[in-house]
């Protein structure tokens, strides 16, 4: 006899529940998805290798993380890499970054996407946790699990929101500003002589696409920019030299959104909209629905250092980075109907090791005024924040120094490549950014210092500042 | 006030001395044997009283530079430099046991120079002020069962008040020996005086809480005797007190977490008290 009730369409809303409320945890283990976010050249990848080598250490050598509670308060049984299992991404690199920083040297910039899971194994601290791994007869655990990326592929994530020609506009209002102007300027020359309505030319569009590619090399390194879209164009990962990359901002009229087939207009929308779809929505519908805590990594004084150009720049990166991100703080409802939230935030300024002590506080106090807007959103959205200033990796000592007739607080340490040591001062960072008369000149030599001697055996671990404090802060709570 | 006390005490101290010179003085007229003796005796004696009075001194000076430190680790605004010597200073008082001599090898290789106050606090308190709560808190329990108990089979409301008195009196010196003070009378008495104080800041609060435990006390008595309720009384104002004291000996202040819970001290009680009730058979 046929059902009366027809419970089809049940079975997929279950499936859905289960996954948003990642009900298969209860079997097995926690599982917490850490979002490290940051621009280019902002720390995540050592960041990341720091975080893995001091948590596999802390087992031991507790004295590492001590603010880290469910070290300082002993009650960390293990902490592994989980095995790479049927994983979709390539494995992150662990054991060739930490062995490439006993050389020492720093790993590779980071060129495409990689996965890894931590498994924490631990003595819970409450008494319902005591009393579940009493009944069970096993530990608490928790998988922190992390999806390192391209700081640059962050920056695609707004295109999302915008057509080819809204895009395309207000690429090249920003392009014929300040120092970007200079940098474009062969670029704007090409462009000016084609326009959006003529015949679609494959040549043409490549010309355009590399003249644009070389752009956004220079203002990435030469110049210290950070709002540089898309951001694939300047890593492409494995992707390669795929026709529907080869795309660049036309000029287009306001109120035109649309172009007629075969033009040359039409030829760089449709690859445009391809390249989203590509890219850039998979990339957000694959890695970043299931984050719930997230750390931001600014490097503030190598923005503060580049001039105003790259400060400003770096700021308007960061609030459309954080654009693309979901917070909130809900139960258990709110899990199932709009999926998990982020519900911690922390804003790291990175590299504290390269000013004093006593300045790091300033840096802290920097990035809290460069992310006000992005936090008031975060705060909106019920979810906690907070601003510290971090280094992954120490790899300098304090000292001081006689300059113009006052002793003053320096760091010291090795240039990657130098035989000697070699002083750094970095100046009075200040609480907020200098008004516009007060602005040096761009200095973007900051030096980079080799990693100290590591031991790649996870024993010693790695010596950090803050790292501890910020893990406590994600995930203290997830490691009661 | 104390202009009028070292007044009374140079009156007093002179007074000895003339007595003492004039029994030494006598006793040279009588032979020179008992003068020499007589000198002898009053030296070692005046020695004696120094050796006491430097010890007190210098017990309830330590004492003072030990809540010097405590408020000022207490003001979040200290400088980590500041907390630093603080803290070093901390170390020096501390009892040196082997457990105390791990907790405080732990914080040496933990702390770093980045640490700020708070977290340099926090790594002291994990590692070198764990052993020593749990050594005091020893000595709240043994103070709270002996309350419970001896208020439980006293006669009369003024033994339970002596033993009470008693008991407490035993239970700060332990406490002060714990965390590494010198249980001398000055350092005694120099605790009673604050903890009287800040257990007086707490009586509005106590006779609230008295009200509900002898209402509790009275659900309680259909099973157990009618002293019990003032027996649980006694050993939870034993507790409050205990944990006063801790207050007032530890050298840091305590965190938000680590206050020791009151139920956690005086629930042994219970426990045993029940036990007890229950026939065995």
């Amino acid at each position: 006899m046929p059902s009366i009730v027809n419970l089809s369409w049940l079975s997929p809303i279950f499936a859905q529940a289960s996954e948003r409320l990642n009900l298969g945890e209860l079997a097995g283990g926690a599982t917490v998805w850490l979002a490290v976010t940051g621009l280019s050249r902002s720390g995540k990848t050592v960041f990341i290798t720091s975080l893995i080598h001091n948590l596999l250490s802390s087992a031991h050598n507790p004295n590492r993380m001590p603010l880290l509670g469910v070290v300082g308060e002993r009650r960390l049984i293990a902490a592994t890499v989980e095995g790479a299992g049927a994983n979709r991404l390539p494995r992150f690199p662990y054991l060739s970054n930490i062995e490439k920083m006993a050389i020492p040297d720093w790993p590779a910039r980071t060129a495409d996407i990689s996965e890894i899971g931590i498994e924490v194994r631990f003595a819970p601290a409450g008494t319902l946790g005591k009393l579940l791994s009493g009944i069970t007869g096993s530990p608490a655990s928790l998988t922190i699990r992390i999806v390192d990326y391209p700081g640059e592929w962050l920056l695609d994530l707004p295109l999302l929101a915008q057509s080819y020609a809204e895009w395309s506009r207000a690429t090249l209002r920003s392009l014929r500003k300040g120092v970007r102007a200079e940098i474009a300027r062969d670029f704007l020359g090409f462009i000016a002589q084609h326009r959006a309505d003529e015949a679609a030319s494959e040549e043409v569009a490549k010309q355009a696409h590399d003249r644009y590619c070389a752009y956004l090399l220079e203002a990435r390194d030469r110049h210290g920019l950070s709002f540089l879209q898309p951001g694939r164009f300047l890593c492409r990962g494995t992707l390669g030299e795929v026709p529907y990359l080869w795309f660049a901002p036309l000029e287009i009229a306001e109120g035109i959104d649309t172009f007629a087939s075969h033009t040359l207009g039409a030829l760089m929308a449709e690859r445009f909209e391809v390249y989203k779809r590509e890219q850039v929505a998979r990339f957000y519908q694959d890695h970043f629905r299931q984050y719930s805590r997230q750390i931001v990594l600014v490097d503030v004084l190598r923005a503060l250092l580049a001039g105003r150009d790259a400060f400003d720049d770096t700021r308007l990166a960061l609030d459309a980075m954080l654009e693309s991100f979901r917070y909130g703080h809900g139960g258990i409802l709110s899990k199932l109907l709009l999926g998990p939230h982020i519900d911690k935030v922390l804003f790291a300024a990175t590299k504290a090791d390269h000013v004093p002590d006593i300045q790091r506080d300033h840096l802290a106090a920097l990035l809290r005024n460069m992310a006000a807007f992005p936090a008031l959103e975060v705060r909106s959205s019920n979810a906690q924040l907070d601003v510290t200033a971090l280094a992954s990796v120490i790899s300098t000592a304090e000292d001081t120094q006689e300059i113009d007739g006052q002793r003053l607080q320096v760091v010291v340490g090795r240039p990657v490549g130098s035989k000697t040591q070699s002083k750094f001062f970095v100046g009075n960072i200040p609480i907020r950014p200098p008004r516009a008369d007060a602005w040096g000149s761009p200095f973007l030599n900051v030096p980079v210092f080799e990693p100290p001697a590591i031991d790649p055996s996870p024993v010693e671990g790695i010596a950090h500042i803050n790292l501890d404090l910020a893990l406590e802060f994600l995930l203290g709570d997830r490691l009661q | 006030m104390t202009f009028g006390l070292a007044g009374v005490a140079a009156l007093f101290v002179g007074w000895l001395a003339v007595d003492a010179v004039g029994w030494i003085a006598a006793a040279f007229e009588r032979s020179t044997a008992l003068g020499v003796l007589a000198a002898t005796a009053v030296t070692a004696g005046v020695a004696g009283a120094g050796a006491v009075i430097a010890r007190e001194l210098g017990s309830l000076f330590r004492l003072r530079s030990v809540e010097a430190i405590h408020r000022q680790l207490a003001d979040q605004r200290a400088l980590p430099t500041d907390a630093r010597k603080a803290i070093g200073a901390v170390l020096a008082v501390v009892p040196r046991e082997r457990e105390i001599d791990a907790g405080i090898e732990a914080f040496q290789r933990q702390v770093q120079l980045h640490h700020a106050t708070a977290q340099q606090i926090e790594i002291l308190s994990r590692t070198v002020m764990k052993p020593l709560d749990r050594r005091a808190e020893a000595h709240v329990r043994t103070a709270v069962v002996r309350a419970f108990g001896i208020t439980a089979i006293s006669p009369t409301s003024l033994t339970d008040a002596v033993f009470f008195l008693a008991c407490g009196v035993r239970m700060v010196r332990a406490i002060a020996a714990a965390y590494g003070h010198r249980p001398t009378a000055a350092t005694t008495i120099h605790l009673l005086r604050r903890l009287v104080f800040e257990a007086g800041k707490l009586g509005a609060v106590d006779i609230a809480s008295a009200s509900l435990v002898q209402h509790l006390g009275g659900a309680v008595t259909e099973r157990l005797a009618t002293s019990a309720a003032d027996a649980l009384y006694a050993a939870y104002r034993m507790a409050r007190l205990g944990i006063i004291v801790m207050d007032l000996c530890r050298p840091i202040p305590f965190r938000e977490n680590e206050v020791p819970s009151v139920t956690s001290l005086v629930g042994n009680v219970l426990r045993r008290r029940s036990d007890a009730l229950v026939p065995s058979n």
